[in-house]
């Protein structure tokens, strides 16, 4: 059989200083727009094996049922006809392997590593889950009970609940209104969505919304033999989520979160910014560490020198997504030492992002975070299992390969200018929302 | 694809007493170069009524800055590299960490150097982290993360008046009485040659080793560290509930053993802990039967060492070597209803592991899980000097190596008898994290049956299980059980 419809080599590991992606890699699409891509690295004898679905918790626009996406990860591992859930696992043992997933606003990705003699069964695993789930209602319903366990694990730390207050008041319809977890009504009541379940894997689990990564030591030629044989005769396309656009927010926002114990004083402020893909997203890769940053002037201030800040978190920091796949939000956590500090650490940030907006960019700390950002990735890529990862989370909210060469190119062009006019046009009051945690300890 | 093309030569110059253990992993292709600097010394060090104090010690020279620059003029020197300093103290081992891009190696060295042997000892760098560690007591670990609360009161349980029992962070008692001088004292006395191994790795230069190995020689030689003794443990209770505004429940159990990786009984037991609860895998029994088919949490798992997963991993992190480990069972929080059901059940397997041991099945099966699995352990630089480092801590070269060979050696028989010497089910101390603990001592020391209501129908066999699951016998007195609120941990 002749699947080979577009086949094309991309020379990512050019020596071009703006890209840094270190691995050869090439792609295939099969008829039915199953997107097949590998990466051969140096990891002898081992693999990676990454499914990409381009589902995450953006996808989850009827009312109620916020977390589904995350809850249907699960279920994949809930077997099939031919591989039940107990037979799954049991061959996931016996063949050695490392298995996983997760799930986030975009995106939803499953793995296999191990010994590369598995790879063939994994490949037969895979394809046969991706196209014949079936799970008993009863499965369901107690795998609905292990994410509210998940859930209850997360909330324990109060950033979980800042997280869910500033998206619930930063948009008004968009779906990144709430977390990928979900809101704790739905994950309640996610025991009695088993119709809506089986709905949700045809119309999101499609061959032309996947992308499988092959990484590691394989040989190409049998591993695209077997993906063509195993994935065949998987059809189908998958709808489009009837995402609402969120209207321009007009007014600055605010919420508190009430947690019953002394917990670290933090504020959580974030700003409506542009999709990945964009000039404006790479900007923002930049920014964090622009801003916040250890060689920054606020982190040396604030940390170092007034002693006011712990830590800061910020958007898209240590963090592989180039952006999301609708404009989201530019966001930084400030960790204060003692609550009453929080006012000025505002009041610093507010004046660091004035100037910024006034014109005032310090050219060698760009070239610095730059050079920060290039040499961290090329140190980062060093096991099958982290490129799958890389590669899953670059990919995922545009779907093009290209992305990655695209985002190292508008990184590596993020001029003083480009990062001054950010400011000005997105740092604004009126686009942010601003999250503060209130300690109410019970008498 | 071609084999690895480098050679992974394993140098260990032990045999010289003035010259510290290198461990040198060259891979020339590799971008980055990976440095372990590890000294035998952690919280076990700290003196009594200064708890905390290794751990501070460690993270101001990591972050405090040193002779030639402070800590800002440090971070403006190393951030354009993208390299890594970095400090992670525990029991026995002390690991300060530095990567850097090959390219950047011959800038990073010195200045990785001088944070080791050139320390600033910045006053208010030592406030900064000072305050930072108590706020890691008493505004996260008490308030913010009761996962990581059980396991810390487990410790407690496990090791009290002993160094082991306290966080490595310290206590809020301790960390006030530190001084400046005690932190400069400290690392004299712990971050010597006496205590160093080094390690190296990745793509580095030929010269680098010698030149690593000459800037370390301005460490102070020290002394050797002194044997850690572990005098029998005194009786406390056997259940301690930690009372917290809490929305689950999180549970933490265990019993102190004096298993080491040289024992003859480690790859049966290696083996066993697998099948019985691998980290974070569907592997394990535990996982299987309260998550799997009963859906009680997100996870179940059970440990044969002290354990901490390496990052967002799931493989054991290396270099937290000890002289006595122990053995405990994780239980991911529950729901408050099912609090004691989810108790009982992991009572009632660890039980049934004991009495009837693993299945054939379960034992060939787990031999080709690790088989494979424990492959992707050395997958990156750190890792293998992490492994490497800790045979040598250890005393047990090629331990990994050794433990997959031994697999296809064993015999259930001789994995059940394991399991039947070292496990002793009635030994284990029990760590809650929840809210109502009132409620929960009373149900303890009752006895009375706890129940469990599903939200669907499950099998017959489960379902009679159950019934034994939940009336499975707790011998517990009311003075076995003691409660604590959660904001008087960790003082002193």
């Amino acid at each position: 059989m002749r699947a080979l419809i577009t086949s094309s080599i991309l020379l990512l590991a050019s020596a071009a200083q703006a890209t840094t992606f270190p691995f050869p890699m090439q792609s295939e699409t099969l008829p039915s727009g199953l997107r097949v891509v590998t990466v051969p690295m140096d990891s002898p004898g081992l693999f990676a094996y990454f499914t990409l679905v381009r589902v995450g918790s953006r996808n989850e626009v009827e009312p109620g049922h916020t977390g589904f996406a995350h809850f249907f990860e699960h279920m994949m591992f809930r077997g099939t006809e031919r591989f039940p859930a107990e037979r799954q696992a049991q061959l996931t043992r016996d063949l050695g392997l490392h298995s996983n997933a997760f799930t986030w606003d975009d995106e939803t990705v499953y793995f296999y590593a191990g010994p590369k003699t598995a790879l063939p069964q994994v490949i037969e695993m895979e394809a046969d889950r991706f196209q014949h789930l079936k799970y008993a209602k009863e499965a369901f319903q107690t795998e609905a009970k292990a994410v509210l366990g998940e859930y209850n694990k997360d909330f324990a730390d109060p950033a979980m609940k800042m997280e869910e207050a500033l998206l619930d008041r930063a948009f008004v319809r968009h779906t990144y209104k709430h977390t990928t977890i979900g809101v704790l009504a739905d994950v309640l009541k996610m025991p009695e969505q088993y119709d809506y379940s089986l709905q949700f894997f045809r119309r999101f689990y499609r061959p032309d919304n996947c992308t499988l990564f092959v990484i590691g030591d394989f040989d190409r030629a049998a591993v695209l033999k077997t993906i063509r044989a195993e994935y065949g005769a998987w059809r189908g396309h998958a709808e489009p989520a009837a995402v609402p656009i969120e209207p321009p927010q007009t007014q600055e926002r605010s919420a508190t979160v009430d947690w019953p114990s002394q917990a670290k004083p933090r504020v959580l402020v974030g700003w409506h910014t542009p999709e990945a893909g964009t000039q404006a997203a790479a900007v923002q890769k930049v920014l964090g560490p622009y801003l916040f940053g250890e060689a920054s002037p606020l982190y040396r201030e604030l940390v170092l020198e007034r002693q006011l800040v712990e830590s800061f978190e910020v958007a898209y920091l240590d963090d592989d997504r180039p952006g999301h796949r609708d404009p989201r939000l530019f966001y930084y956590q400030a960790t204060a030492k003692r609550p009453n500090d929080l006012p000025a650490v505002m009041a610093a940030v507010d004046r660091a992002i004035a100037a910024l907006a006034n014109g005032q960019v310090n050219a060698q700390l760009l070239s610095d975070v730059k050079r920060h950002l290039r040499y961290g990735l090329l140190t980062s890529l060093e096991t099958p299992t982290r490129v799958g990862e890389f590669l899953s989370l670059v990919v995922a909210p545009t779907g093009d390969l290209g992305a990655l060469d695209r985002l190292f190119d508008q990184m590596a062009g993020v001029t003083p200018a480009a990062l001054s006019s950010f400011a000005q046009q997105y740092l604004v009051p009126t686009h942010r929302t601003t999250v503060t945690l209130m300690v109410k300890e019970k008498k | 694809m071609r084999p690895r093309p480098f050679l992974i030569t394993l140098a260990v110059s032990a045999a010289v007493a003035a010259q510290p253990p290198i461990v040198a992993l060259p891979a020339p292709t590799h971008p980055a170069v990976t440095l372990r600097i590890v000294f035998r010394a952690g919280s076990v060090d700290d003196p009594p009524g200064k708890e905390g104090l290794t751990a501070l010690t460690a993270e101001l020279m990591a972050e405090g800055g040193t002779v030639r620059r402070s800590a800002a003029e440090l971070h403006q020197v190393l951030y354009p590299l993208a390299a890594e300093v970095d400090v992670a103290v525990d029991r026995e081992m002390t690991v300060f960490s530095g990567r850097v891009h090959r390219d950047e190696f011959a800038t990073f060295l010195p200045e990785f150097l001088d944070v080791l042997t050139r320390p600033r000892w910045d006053p208010k760098e030592f406030a900064r982290l000072r305050d930072d560690a108590e706020n890691e007591l008493v505004r996260q670990l008490r308030t913010s993360d009761d996962e990581a609360l059980g396991k810390a009161v487990l410790d407690r349980m496990l090791y009290p008046h002993h160094p082991y029992g306290h966080p490595i962070v310290g206590t809020v008692a301790g960390l006030r009485a530190l001084t400046l001088d005690d932190v400069k004292a400290q690392a004299a006395r712990l971050f010597c040659r006496a205590r160093l191994i080094v390690g190296i790795a990745g793509g580095y230069p030929d010269s680098a080793v010698a030149t690593l190995e000459a800037g370390l020689t301005a460490l102070p030689p020290g002394a050797a560290r002194p044997e850690v003794a572990l005098p029998p443990v005194p009786d406390g209770p056997k259940v301690l509930i930690v009372e917290k505004e809490a929305e689950a429940t999180a549970v933490s159990m265990g019993f102190s053993w004096e298993l080491s990786r040289r024992d003859p009984d480690f790859p049966a037991l290696w083996l066993a802990f697998s099948a019985f609860g691998e980290h974070r895998q569907f592997t394990g029994r535990l996982m299987n039967r309260l998550r799997e088919q009963r859906g009680l949490n997100y996870g179940d798992y059970a440990y044969l060492e002290s354990f901490v997963q390496d990052h967002w991993g799931t493989f054991p992190r290396p270099n937290i070597a000890r002289s006595h480990q122990f053995f405990s069972i994780w239980l991911r929080p529950v729901e408050p209803a099912n609090r004691l059901f989810a108790l009982r059940a992991a009572l009632y397997e660890t039980d049934k592991l004991v009495k009837q041991g693993l299945t054939d099945d379960e034992v060939e099966g787990t031999k080709r899980f690790l088989a494979g699995y424990s492959q992707l352990y050395t997958q990156t630089d750190r890792r293998r000097l992490g492994y490497a480092i800790d045979d040598l801590f250890n005393g047990t070269p090629g331990h990994l190596a050794k433990l997959q060979s031994a697999l296809t050696h064993l015999t259930t028989a001789q994995v059940n008898a394991a399991i039947r010497k070292w496990i002793t089910p009635q030994r284990l101390r029990i760590a809650i994290v929840t809210k109502n603990g009132a409620e929960l001592v009373r149900e303890l020391a009752s006895g009375e049956p706890s129940p469990i209501h599903y939200p669907s129908p499950k099998p017959q066999a489960i379902l009679e299980e159950d019934r034994t699951i939940e009336r499975f016998p707790l011998p517990l007195k009311a003075t076995d059980i003691e409660i604590v609120s959660a904001k008087q941990l960790f003082e002193k």
